[in-house]
């Protein structure tokens, strides 16, 4: 079995992940404590968070985020093309997506040819 | 903006009419040519500098309102015990994950424990349930409870009566129940950030004090 460079670490970052998602609704704080703690080991072992993870945490407080728990969502218009809009109720940082239907918004990560080799 | 253009405009109007009316006859024709003059040393705003300055960027929060928001101070009565069960429910799955204990668990004797040893204390300790089972202070002795928050020299645990207590690590000896053995720590050679523990490298060896 192969192993993967810096393995530990990323399992510690799942770990974190898991028990930040958990606490959202029962104690913020310490939800934005974990997601801290996630950008943290990230910095510290020089890997990369995934980008579906990452979109999940408040930019400032790194709280996660909920819709109806600890954010609120909203649909807006911004030149001519919606944008889905998460305001996190702990701060009040708003973080924006796009979401055209038409376009492809995914980064070469998330897209299926980047995955080359599975290793379990 | 347009208010102080157009009054820009009354003023420029006023001065061409003063010099209009002043300057000897002589000079009316260079009057304009004169006004235009630019200076180059002269100090002057560029259009860019304004446009700059109406992005925003989201900042990280600073510490003054990381405190305002109570990142720091945990309530003694804050947090349920009943709420972090779960969390100590995944912290087993992922130790039993990191540390691979359903193959074997490695005697010291053997090769792989420098490795085992290692991974363990690269692990993460949020959520572990852990028990002061010496300490150099008494009234610590015998404390348990799920740690929620790790700092450089303290574990934060909630007990089972919903109290919420602070344990220094450097004097203390911590014990960890993994459902076929028993882990005990000490809290020594604990004493570093969390996020930094995972780079750090242990050495080998330590003799604790009696």
């Amino acid at each position: 079995m192969r192993k993967v460079q810096g393995n530990d670490s990323f399992q510690r970052m799942n770990y974190l992940y898991q028990i930040s998602k958990d606490m959202a609704d029962k104690n913020p704080i310490l939800s934005a404590y974990y997601g801290n703690l996630i950008i943290g080991v990230a910095k510290k072992t020089v890997l990369k968070v995934h980008p579906d993870i990452k979109r999940q945490l408040c930019k400032k407080c790194r709280c996660f985020l909920v819709h109806n728990v600890t954010a609120n969502m909203k649909i807006k218009k911004k030149n001519k093309s919606k944008t889905v809009e998460l305001q996190c109720s702990t701060c009040g940082a708003k973080r924006s997506f796009p979401a055209k239907t038409d376009k492809d918004y995914r980064v070469w990560v998330e897209k299926p040819d980047a995955v080359v080799e599975v290793i379990h | 903006m347009s208010s102080e253009e157009t009054f820009n405009k009354g003023a420029a109007e006023a001065i061409v009419g003063f010099l209009n009316a002043n300057v000897a006859k002589s000079g009316i024709p260079n009057i304009e040519s004169e006004l235009k003059k630019d200076f180059v040393l002269a100090k002057k705003r560029s259009k860019d500098r304004k446009k700059r300055s109406s992005k925003k960027k989201v900042r990280c929060l600073t510490r003054a309102e990381k405190k305002e928001l109570g990142f720091y101070a945990i309530p003694r009565h804050g947090v349920q015990y009943k709420d972090i069960l779960p969390l100590n429910q995944i912290w087993l799955q992922y130790i039993s994950d990191v540390l691979e204990l359903d193959n074997s668990i490695p005697d010291p004797t053997m090769k792989v424990w420098e490795n085992f040893t290692q991974t363990l204390y690269k692990a993460d300790f949020h959520g572990s349930y852990l028990k002061v089972i010496r300490s150099k202070c008494p009234s610590l002795v015998d404390k348990s409870g799920i740690c929620i928050m790790d700092t450089k020299n303290t574990f934060k645990i909630v007990s089972e009566n919903n109290i919420t207590c602070t344990i220094p690590k450097r004097d203390c000896v911590f014990e960890i129940d993994l459902q076929k053995f028993k882990v005990t720590l000490f809290g020594k050679l604990l004493c570093a950030r969390p996020a930094e523990r995972s780079t750090k490298k242990l050495k080998g060896n330590m003799r604790p004090d009696l």
